[in-house]
């Protein structure tokens, strides 16, 4: 057994040896985790600005306490029609209206656009406490104290701060990109698997008393290891972003949360876990396959289905206890949880079981195919 | 000593349907020979080398190699064997003296006798001035040398060749066969299989024609000369492949 380890250290030293000196792709990997982060930060921020200053809120014969509603909206411009003169052109952009009728005020706005129908909620919300305003003045009037009639309204109240926020704001992105780079490096390393096939070194490697598991067990720590740095290198930049307190737009990620290192341990467990379930596809993958390019018909389907399991950690409710058993799924609610200091031990301790068990199938089926002479040639 | 028993090889193919590559191959190589398989194209001796280098299993018979089954013993068989085909290539990104250290490791070697064995073989090779150079900025022969060294790091004592000059210029090709006219004194066992007639010649002490999956000729190149009553081997060669 020792020789076997001995035999897949020095495989795994040869990859790693082989993929140092690969320029781009090391560049790839460095680039690719660090930068991810901060870009796409800087991307929903920007996007998050742009959409709030462009909603139009066209006012149609309005009263005073339209207008007075409509003058708290920030991010939003008014414009009043009156008079039933001629019509002014309408701004192009999202837009809403709002009017009053025979019975109180009228809104419409279309809820496919989220920003407008933010928008529009807010000017319901001003238009309520704008009505409730008018009849505590009216109760106090008539000598009525407004607390003899509570609760007559409720309000709902923020509490979360800007701690809150930014935890919320991680818990959904690390989980969902740290899956993504993690697999698709992996993806980029499937080389290390097929590229002795195409480029016809393997039958040496065949023909020396190396045993076949010795070879894919040292090709696998190399795919995982690819895998690991890379979405290592997103969460060190994650944390860097944090730790700076860079704000970006309304994206809630201020700085104000730091994960601890618990939280963190639970992230890189999961993520040590996942890369052994995707580094057992990836060798599975690269073993069948005879060229990179047969090896894409296999990887990519792999990375959508882990790209759509991953969507699952942007809900913030509780799946049910089935969806412990899906990989992938699994690490993403389990990292989700982590980082919002939800107890996430025995996600993990599922996840992990769960892609050790896939990583012993994919790599015991890897194995029996490079001992079929298949490996090499078409038969 | 290398030995095939009525090996058999068969394969499905979609077009050809069921194709014999080998149909029982039989042939002796003594310790310390040099034995030259020749054949066209499909006669089934790459097949041969791919059964005793363990890469592919026959479909009938066995193969030894100094005595050990190549379908009972696999690994074995492989500490025994050094194996240069023109197909194979060696690592774009490693060095040739990186490659044969790792080899040399795999195979459980000590470090002073890899560099030992590196030395020796890269002097014999003229490959001195390449070793520290990355296998992708090397020649085609620069290359062949290097799969050369890779295979011969571990000291094998028996070697099984590939069209090893194929491919390669006058020049190289002639340090190719004048280094396994040296493996051959020191000792070792040679199969090799080639289209190139003045080396088998000028090589092999036995000569095997092979022809549709089995020997249609054998024997040293005195026998086949008196066996057929020609002189030239490409006479030879062309009289028993047509009569196959």
């Amino acid at each position: 057994m020792a020789g076997v380890r001995n035999k897949a250290w020095l495989i795994f030293m040869k990859e790693i040896r082989v993929i140092l000196r690969d320029r781009r792709m090391v560049m790839g990997i460095v680039l690719g985790g660090l930068v991810v982060f901060p870009l796409l930060m800087a991307l929903i921020g920007s996007l998050g600005e742009d959409g709030d200053a462009s909603v139009t809120v066209v006012l149609y014969e309005p009263d005073a306490e339209l207008l007075r509603a409509a003058g708290t909206l920030e991010g939003a411009s008014v414009m009043s029609r009156q008079g039933g003169g001629p019509d002014l052109p309408l701004p192009d952009g999202p837009r809403l209206s709002a009017g009053v009728g025979t019975d109180g005020y009228w809104l419409e706005a279309s809820r496919a656009n989220p920003v407008v129908w933010s928008v529009a909620r807010a000017l319901e919300e001003a238009l309520v406490d704008g009505r409730s305003e008018v009849v505590r003045r009216r109760l106090e009037l008539r000598g009525v104290p407004p607390s003899d009639l509570e609760p007559y309204s409720i309000r709902l109240l923020d509490t979360s701060d800007s701690r809150d926020r930014s935890a919320a704001v991680l818990a959904v992105l690390v989980p969902y990109l740290a899956i993504i780079i993690l697999v698709s490096n992996a993806i980029r390393a499937t080389y290390i698997a097929v590229g002795e096939k195409e480029k016809n070194t393997l039958a040496s490697l065949l023909v020396t008393s190396v045993p076949r598991s010795s070879i894919v067990l040292g090709k696998t720590l190399a795919v995982m290891a690819v895998a690991v740095s890379a979405s290592t290198l997103l969460v060190v930049g994650m944390v860097a972003f944090s730790a700076l307190g860079l704000s970006i737009g309304e994206s809630g990620l201020d700085g104000g949360y730091r994960p601890g290192v618990g939280q963190f341990a639970l992230v890189a467990a999961n993520l040590s876990t996942l890369s052994l379930l995707v580094a057992g596809a990836i060798m599975a993958i690269g073993t069948f396959a005879r060229t990179q390019r047969e090896a894409g018909y296999f990887t990519a389907p792999l990375l959508f289905l882990c790209i759509f399991l991953a969507v699952f950690s942007f809900s913030p409710r509780a799946f049910p206890l089935w969806t412990n058993a899906v990989p992938v799924l699994v690490n993403a609610l389990a990292m989700r949880d982590a980082i919002l200091t939800v107890p996430a031990g025995r996600e993990t301790a599922l996840a992990a079981l769960g892609n050790v068990l896939v990583f012993a199938v994919l790599i015991g089926a890897a194995v029996r195919m490079y001992r079929k002479e298949s490996i090499l040639f078409r038969t | 000593m290398i030995e095939t028993r009525d090996l058999r090889k068969t394969f499905r193919s979609r077009s050809r349907g069921r194709v014999d590559a080998l149909d029982g191959l039989t042939l002796t190589c003594e310790r310390g020979q040099v034995y030259a398989l020749l054949g066209p194209n499909g006669a089934g001796k790459t097949t041969a080398l791919r059964i005793l280098s363990t890469l592919m299993t026959p479909s009938g018979g066995d193969a030894l190699i100094d005595g050990i089954s190549v379908t009972a013993e696999p690994e074995a068989v492989r500490r025994k064997i050094g194996v240069v085909s023109y197909e194979t290539r060696p690592y774009d990104r490693l060095t040739p003296r990186e490659t044969a250290t790792l080899f040399g490791r795999l195979s459980d070697m000590e470090e002073a006798d890899i560099a030992r064995m590196i030395g020796e073989i890269s002097d014999l090779l003229e490959m001195k001035d390449f070793l520290d150079e990355p296998a992708e900025d090397l020649s085609t022969g620069m290359k062949q040398k290097t799969v050369l060294l890779r295979a011969l790091v571990t000291n094998p004592t028996v070697l099984l060749f590939d069209e090893p000059s194929a491919g390669l210029d006058v020049l190289t090709a002639k340090r190719v066969t004048d280094y396994i006219r040296l493996l051959r004194d020191q000792g070792r066992t040679v199969l090799f299989s080639t289209h190139v007639l003045w080396e088998a010649e000028r090589l092999a002490d036995r000569i095997g024609i092979i022809h549709r999956g089995r020997l249609a000729e054998e024997g040293t190149l005195e026998d086949l000369r008196r066996r057929t009553g020609a002189t030239d081997l490409e006479d030879i060669f062309f009289d028993r492949v047509m009569e196959g």
